[in-house]
C-alpha cells in the first residue's frame, strides 16, 4: 500500500491536469485491460481484438501481455489498442504483475500511460473484484468497467443494477458475457465516451466520493472493503446474495482431483492421453504438409535451371523449413489441448497435485506454471519465474526449467521415437511421453540438488485461487493455438531459415570432384545402357550415393563434424548425427532440419517409393555405406542427449537476463550438457551391451 | 451477548494429527471470547471468521487480496493437502504448512 499511498494524490492531481483526453485521428486509443485473475478477461481480449493480437513481453520484466487492435463500429471508427495486462488481485501487491501494472497505469518507468483502462470484474464475486476498481480509479484514468460473467451470476440468483453500480463507483459499467461476445460494441462506444466525455466519470465520482477521497479510500484496505461493500449492497441487494450456493459437483470434483493418489493418477492419465491424441492426430495434416514441400521443391527444382540458386532453393531453403514446418500440426495441437484443459480449471487443480511432488525436490508450488509453460517454450517459462517471490526458489526454478520438454523439441521426439518404433504407434507415444517424464524427473532432481548445494532454504508454501470448473471455450483455444503457432512459423521463417541456409552451404560447398569409384561407375553405367537399362540405372543409384556421401564427407560441415566426432564417439554419433547435434545448439528443432540437409542427398535412392523425411532418414548409412546412422541404441541415445541438453542460445540469453548474471548461464549450460552427455553415454553403452542395435 | 459458547462442541473436535500449536495460542485468552483455532482443526463444511495469519507479509497481503480479509466468514470445502476453503464466492486452495498457520475463530452460540 506505500507506493500508492505516497503516489496516489500526485497521480490523481496529475492526471486531472493532463485530462481531458482527446481521441486523435492519427492515433489509436491506448487501452489498458485490467482485472482479477480468472474474470474472463482474455476471453473479453479476444473478443475485442480477434486476429489482430500478438504476444509481446514487456521490457526489462518477465510478465507477458498481449497487445491487440480494434475499432469501434461507428460511423467514424476510433481504433483501439488493447493491452492485456496480466490478471491482478490487487494493484498495490508486491508482486511483479501488480508492478507492472502498476508502473503502467501511473505512466511510470519505460512505459507509456494508457488513455484509458477497461477493467474486467466477475459479476459472481463483485465484493472482491471492485477492490481492484477502487484502486484503479484512484490513478483518475477514463474508466470502463465490463460486469462479465452476468450469466453466470443471474444463474446464481443474483440480480445486479448495473446503472446503480454505475452510479456508485462512478463510471461505465457494461454488462457483457465475454464467451458469447455480448457487450462487446458498448464496451467500445463506453470507452470512446469515456475519454471523450472526461467529466463523466469524474463528475459521477465526485457526487459520492471525489477522487481525492478516492485516493484516500483505495490507500486505506478498511475502507476500501466498505467502500466495495457499500456499491456492491446498493446494487446487488445486499452481500449475503453473492456466492452462497454450495456445489457439491465442485467438491467431488475438487476432492479426486486433489487426492494424493487418485489426483497423481488422474493427472498422469490425463498427460498421457493428450500426447497419445497429438501424436495420432496430426498424422494426417503433417503428411499433407510433408507432401506439399516434397511438391514444391521438387516444382522449383525442375523449373530452375541446375545451379547454385536452384540447389539453394530446393535443398536449402524449402527443405529446411519443410522439415520443421512439417510438425506445425503437433505444436499446435498440444497448445489447443492445454489452452482447453486450462480452460476446465483443471490445471489450478493440478497444480496442487504438482505441488506436493515438487516441494519434496525443494521447489515451491508457484514453480509449476513456469515449469508447465516451459513445456511450451523455456523462454516465457523462465521469464515467468520472476514471478516467484523468493529468490533461492526463483533461481532454482530457472535453472531446472529448460529440462522441460520445450515444443522445439518436439520434432525431434517425433523423428528419433518414430525412428525407434516403426508402425507401433502407441509405443512411440509411450516413449513420447517418457521423454517428458525424464525431462521432469531431471529437472526435480537437479533442483534438489541444487536445493542441497547452491541454493539452500525452504520452499514457501503454496496458496492459489481454483476456479470454477466450466466448459472449456473453443474460440480461446483456438486463438492461444493461432498466437503460439504463429511464433513458431516465425522462427520457422527466420532463425530457422537462415540456420537451414547457413547449413545447406556448409554441407553443399566447396565443391568437390567425383570419386574416381563413381566415375568409373558411371562409364560402366554408359556402356551397358544399349544392352542393360536395368544394370545400367542400378550403377548410376550407386555412384550418385558415393558422389553425395563424397560431396557431405568433403563439406565444410563434414570437416567440422569429424573434427569435434570423437567427443561424441562414445555415444555412438557418427559424424554426420555430430553435426547435427552442434547446430542443435543454437535451436534444437534445427537439428531435425540439419539431419534432412545432411542425409538426404541420396536423392534417387528412394525416388520409387514413399520418400517421406521418417524414411529417407531410416535409410541413411554411415560412411561404411552400409551401418545405418540412426541404429536403435543411436536413436535411444540421442534422443535422451536431447531431452537433457541444453541446445538454445535463447534460453542462456534469457537466463543471464533474469538472473542478472552469466554465472547461472554458464553453470546451466554446463551441467545441462554433462548430464546429457553421461546419460546417452550410458543409454548408448547399456543398450548395446545388451546386443541392442 | 456476554457469553459465548462454541455452537457445537462435537463438530470440533481436534484431530489428534493437529499440532499442539493452537490450542497453546488459545489458553491464555479470556474465556468470553470465542478461541482461535488453527483453519485444519476444523471440519469439511464447519465456518468460521477469519482470525489472523501467522504467515510472511507477502503470504497474508495474498492471502487478504483474494478475499481473507479481516473478520470475513470462511466454509471448509476440502481438508487435507490442500486444504480448501470459501470465501465468498471464492474458493482458494492452502497448502497444508500455510493452512496450519491460519487462524479462525469458530461459530458462537446463540444467546
Amino acid at each position: 500500500m506505500t507506493r500508492l499511498n505516497s503516489d496516489s494524490a500526485t497521480a490523481v492531481r496529475e492526471a486531472a491536469q493532463k485530462r481531458p483526453a482527446h481521441l486523435h485521428e492519427n492515433r489509436e486509443l491506448r487501452v489498458g485491460l485490467f482485472g482479477n485473475p480468472n474474470t474472463g478477461k482474455t476471453t473479453l481480449f479476444n473478443r475485442l481484438c480477434g486476429l489482430r493480437a500478438k504476444t509481446a513481453n514487456f521490457p526489462g520484466v518477465t510478465a507477458e501481455a498481449r497487445v491487440g487492435h480494434c475499432a469501434s463500429e461507428r460511423h467514424t471508427p476510433v481504433a483501439f489498442e488493447i493491452i492485456d495486462l496480466p490478471g491482478i488481485y490487487r494493484l498495490t501487491l508486491e508482486v511483479p504483475e501488480s508492478r507492472v501494472c502498476r508502473d503502467i497505469v501511473q505512466g511510470s518507468a519505460l512505459y507509456q500511460r494508457p488513455d484509458a483502462v477497461l477493467i474486467v470484474v466477475d459479476a459472481t464475486n463483485l465484493p472482491r473484484n471492485l477492490l481492484l476498481v477502487g484502486e484503479l480509479l484512484a490513478q483518475g484514468l477514463p474508466t470502463v468497467v465490463a460486469l462479465n460473467m452476468i450469466d453466470l451470476a443471474q444463474r446464481r440468483g443474483l440480480t445486479i443494477d448495473a446503472a446503480e453500480l454505475s452510479r456508485q463507483i462512478g463510471c461505465p459499467v457494461i454488462p457483457t458475457m465475454a464467451r458469447k461476445g455480448t457487450g462487446v460494441a458498448e464496451i467500445k462506444s463506453a470507452l470512446i465516451g469515456a475519454v471523450t466525455d472526461c467529466t463523466t466519470s469524474r463528475e459521477a465520482a465526485e457526487e459520492h466520493s471525489s477522487l481525492e477521497s478516492l485516493a484516500a479510500i483505495a490507500s486505506n484496505p478498511a475502507r476500501l472493503e466498505e467502500w466495495a461493500d457499500r456499491a456492491v449492497a446498493a446494487s446487488v441487494g445486499g452481500t449475503d446474495a453473492v456466492g452462497e450456493a454450495s456445489d457439491t459437483v465442485t467438491e467431488r470434483l475438487d476432492k479426486a482431483f486433489t487426492h494424493p493418489v487418485l489426483g497423481l493418477l488422474i493427472f498422469a492419465g490425463v498427460m498421457a492421453g493428450l500426447f497419445t491424441v497429438i501424436f495420432q492426430m496430426a498424422t494426417i495434416p503433417m503428411d499433407f504438409i510433408e507432401s506439399l514441400f516434397g511438391a514444391l521443391g521438387n516444382w522449383v527444382s525442375t523449373t530452375l535451371p541446375p545451379g547454385a540458386i536452384n540447389d539453394l532453393l530446393a535443398q536449402g531453403v524449402i527443405g529446411g523449413v519443410g522439415a520443421t514446418v512439417v510438425f506445425l500440426p503437433q505444436i499446435c495441437l498440444l497448445f489447443f489441448l492445454i489452452s482447453l484443459l486450462e480452460d476446465t480449471g483443471y490445471l489450478a487443480r493440478a497444480a496442487f497435485v504438482m505441488d506436493r511432488i515438487m516441494c519434496r525436490f525443494g521447489l515451491p508450488g508457484q514453480a509449476f506454471v513456469p515449469l508447465l509453460s516451459s513445456h511450451a517454450c523455456a523462454l516465457p517459462g523462465i521469464m515467468s519465474a520472476k514471478l516467484i517471490p523468493d529468490r533461492h526458489d526463483r533461481l532454482a526454478t530457472i535453472l531446472v526449467a529448460p529440462f522441460m520438454s520445450c515444443s522445439a523439441r518436439v520434432p525431434v521426439y517425433v523423428l528419433l521415437t518414430s525412428l525407434l518404433f516403426r508402425d507401433r504407434p502407441w509405443l512411440a507415444g509411450l516413449a513420447f511421453f517418457g521423454c517428458y517424464l525424464l525431462g521432469a524427473a531431471a529437472g526435480l532432481i537437479s533442483a534438489f540438488i541444487a536445493r542441497r548445494t547452491i541454493l539452500r532454504g525452504r520452499s514457501r508454501p503454496m496458496v492459489l485461487e481454483l476456479p470454477s470448473y466450466k466448459m472449456p471455450a473453443l474460440r480461446t483455444a483456438l486463438w492461444a493455438t493461432l498466437d503460439r503457432g504463429l511464433v513458431f512459423l516465425k522462427n520457422a521463417g527466420t532463425i530457422i531459415l537462415a540456420i537451414s541456409v547457413v547449413l545447406w552451404w556448409l554441407s553443399a560447398y566447396p565443391h568437390t570432384d567425383p570419386p574416381q569409384e563413381a566415375v568409373q561407375m558411371r562409364h560402366q553405367a554408359s556402356e551397358v545402357m544399349p544392352t542393360d537399362p536395368q544394370a545400367a540405372k542400378a550403377l548410376n543409384v550407386q555412384a550418385n550415393r558415393l558422389e553425395a556421401s563424397n560431396a557431405t564427407r568433403e563439406s565444410y560441415a563434414g570437416r567440422l563434424g569429424r573434427i569435434i566426432q570423437p567427443v561424441f564417439a562414445p555415444l555412438g554419433y557418427d559424424w554426420q548425427l555430430t553435426v547435427g547435434v552442434l547446430t542443435s545448439f543454437a535451436a534444437r528443432e534445427v537439428f531435425v532440419a540439419t539431419m534432412s540437409i545432411l542425409l538426404t542427398g541420396d536423392e534417387d535412392a528412394d525416388v520409387s517409393e514413399d520418400s517421406g523425411l521418417i524414411d529417407r532418414i531410416r535409410g541413411a548409412t554411415r560412411d561404411d555405406g552400409t551401418t545405418p546412422v540412426f541404429t536403435a541404441a543411436t536413436s535411444a541415445s540421442v534422443l535422451v542427449f536431447f531431452v537433457l541438453a541444453m541446445q538454445c542460445l535463447s534460453t542462456l540469453v534469457v537466463t543471464r537476463r533474469e538472473t542478472g548474471s552469466w554465472k547461472w548461464a554458464g553453470l546451466q549450460l554446463g551441467y545441462m550438457s554433462v548430464l546429457a552427455w553421461v546419460a546417452a553415454f550410458i543409454t548408448y553403452q547399456g543398450l548395446t551391451l545388451m546386443g541392442v542395435s | 451477548m456476554n457469553t459465548t459458547v462454541i455452537e457445537n462442541q462435537s463438530q470440533l473436535q481436534l484431530r489428534e494429527t493437529d499440532p499442539p500449536m493452537a490450542i497453546s495460542d488459545s489458553v491464555n485468552q479470556p474465556s468470553a471470547e470465542p478461541i482461535a483455532i488453527s483453519l485444519t482443526q476444523l471440519n469439511r463444511g464447519q465456518s468460521a471468521t477469519f482470525h489472523r495469519a501467522d504467515l510472511r507479509c507477502e503470504d497474508c497481503d495474498m492471502l487478504n487480496a483474494m478475499g481473507m480479509t479481516d473478520r470475513c466468514q470462511l466454509k471448509i470445502c476440502k481438508i487435507g493437502d490442500p486444504w480448501i476453503v470459501q470465501v465468498k464466492s471464492t474458493r482458494i486452495g492452502l497448502a497444508k504448512s500455510l493452512a496450519q498457520r491460519i487462524f479462525v475463530l469458530p461459530p458462537m452460540l446463540r444467546p
